[in-house]
């Protein structure tokens, strides 16, 4: 019976693993002709340009708004902070399509804040600033998560000890708390980064498929997959795995393996 | 000068510290003296602003003092296990109040300078707090404090996880410290040796309020019987004879 409970365990592993290996094998085992054939395809290149583009602008802006945020959720105590957590947290269990619809609704001319912005001449449907509302939004919530947990983690003597040496809140955020959250900072940002990298279902919805303009990596996938053009999808897929992967080997050996691998 | 007025804590139903009442004059070393969980790091968090009474004032040299933000009161803490900047070397630690505050580069290298001397750390100046021995690290702490300018020095027993040589030393160290900055102080300790060595003034804290108080040599006074409460009440430690 427990050789038996094994056995099923290990074939089932063998089996996942099998499958999941064929599955990215039939995707990534690009023959180097139909790769240098698409590589020399121009709009291949407008792709990953635009792809990394939109993808860098939201993880820095991620930066800049996630990293307050998530100060305030590791280190204050407030009424409703519970509901605010969770409502940070919900487009991580969103579908996609779903977060998609909502900032759709939110930003066509046709709705109050979308003739807001439009007046403020702020295009958001079709555009690639679209895009990047779209990634910020879904992949916002996994800057914060790391950045929280990385400032929750300081000792609270820390920041006290800052406090009684007569520095301000402010003092301590730069020059304490940020330093010491520098690890969950990086990791953060490349969580955050390859999220919208790999952004598909709320850019779709946004900002279309327009080649050129705001045509992602992912979409091209898409698009150049359901047309039958599965050599031209292997390749744009190929890139989009390529860039991912030599980023976070990039990374780790600019921040040493720790940094990311102990957030992993 | 410190002076809590009626000082109360309560935590839900658990009242901590019941009007409590004393003072440390200026350029004093006092003592608070209790077992574990009497309420003696918590005084102190009060003092320093880190925590809010539920009752009672805070006054240094007879400003109210306790609804006052940590960083605006002329009060500073070393902490039980250091609390060092980790990202920040040995210069850089004592430097941060000063830099905090704006100080001129030149003004802080010179003061900083001072303070490495005056606690021998001169050749660790440049070393991050993870290199440092447990005694090293204290002394940083020690020179963090005097840089912040601080007319009154709080000690969350800094010297609790020392073996009895590095203790010595550090006790001396810390009484010449007080003899030439003369900053008022009030040292937290559960230790019988560290309150009668360091100790102008002895307060000691039973059931959230200061059961009795008195010099060192007030204290060791006391007859037989009363050593034998305070040895109860300390978990066995006890007055040494005289």
């Amino acid at each position: 019976m427990t050789h038996g409970f094994k056995f099923c365990c290990i074939a089932i592993t063998v089996l996942l693993s099998l499958f999941v290996a064929v599955a990215l094998c039939n995707v990534f085992l690009v023959s180097p002709s139909s790769l240098f054939h698409a590589l020399s395809d121009r709009s291949i290149w407008l792709v990953i340009q635009v792809s990394l583009k939109t993808s860098l602008l939201a993880a820095s802006l991620a930066v800049f708004l996630g990293t307050p945020v998530a100060y305030v959720l590791a280190r204050k105590r407030f009424f409703g902070k519970a509901v605010v957590e969770t409502l940070l947290d919900l487009p991580v269990a969103l579908p996609p399509m779903v977060a998609g619809l909502a900032l759709l609704v939110l930003v066509s001319p046709a709705s109050p804040t979308g003739r807001v912005l439009a007046k403020a001449g702020i295009h958001l449907i079709f555009t690639q600033t679209g895009i990047v509302l779209a990634q910020l939004f879904v992949a916002l919530p996994f800057y914060i998560r790391a950045v929280r947990s990385a400032i929750a983690a300081i000792p609270p003597s820390i920041p006290a000890a800052a406090a009684v040496l007569r520095a301000s809140e402010a003092y301590t955020f730069f020059h304490v708390i940020l330093p010491l959250s520098r690890e969950g900072m990086i990791s953060g940002f490349v969580m955050c980064w390859t999220r919208a990298l790999g952004e598909f279902g709320a850019t779709a919805m946004v900002a279309g498929c327009i080649p050129g303009v705001t045509e992602t990596l992912p979409i091209a996938i898409y698009t150049r997959a359901t047309a039958g053009d599965l050599a031209s999808a292997g390749a744009a897929a190929f890139c989009l795995a390529l860039i991912s992967f030599v980023t976070l080997v990039g990374l780790r050996l600019a921040f040493k393996e720790e940094v990311l691998g102990r957030k992993a | 000068m410190i002076t809590l007025d009626n000082i109360g804590k309560r935590f839900d139903q658990r009242e901590v510290l019941k009007g409590l009442s004393f003072c440390v004059a200026r350029g004093e070393f006092a003592i608070l003296f209790g077992p574990s969980g009497s309420g003696k790091t918590l005084l102190l968090s009060l003092i320093a602003g880190l925590d809010q009474p539920t009752a009672g004032r805070v006054l240094i040299d007879g400003d109210d003092m306790t609804r006052v933000s940590p960083e605006k009161r002329p009060v500073t803490l070393v902490f039980q296990r250091h609390a060092l900047f980790p990202h920040l070397t040995v210069f850089e630690n004592i430097a941060f109040s000063l830099r905090a505050r704006h100080t001129h580069r030149s003004v802080v290298r010179e003061r900083v300078g001072e303070l490495l001397a005056l606690t021998g750390l001169e050749e660790y100046a440049h070393a991050k707090p993870d290199v440092l021995s447990g005694g090293q690290c204290q002394r940083v702490a020690f020179a963090r404090a005097l840089a912040s300018d601080a007319e009154v020095i709080l000690f969350d027993e800094p010297l609790s996880s020392m073996d009895h040589g590095l203790k010595v030393g550090l006790m001396s160290e810390l009484k010449r410290l007080h003899r030439m900055k003369k900053f008022t102080a009030l040292y937290v300790t559960h230790n019988l040796d560290e309150a009668l060595t360091l100790g102008e003034r002895v307060y000691m804290l039973e059931d959230g309020h200061v059961e009795r108080s008195g010099t060192p040599r007030e204290m060791l006074g006391c007859g037989n019987e009363q050593r034998a409460l305070t040895s109860r009440r300390t978990g066995g430690l006890s007055l040494p004879n005289v």
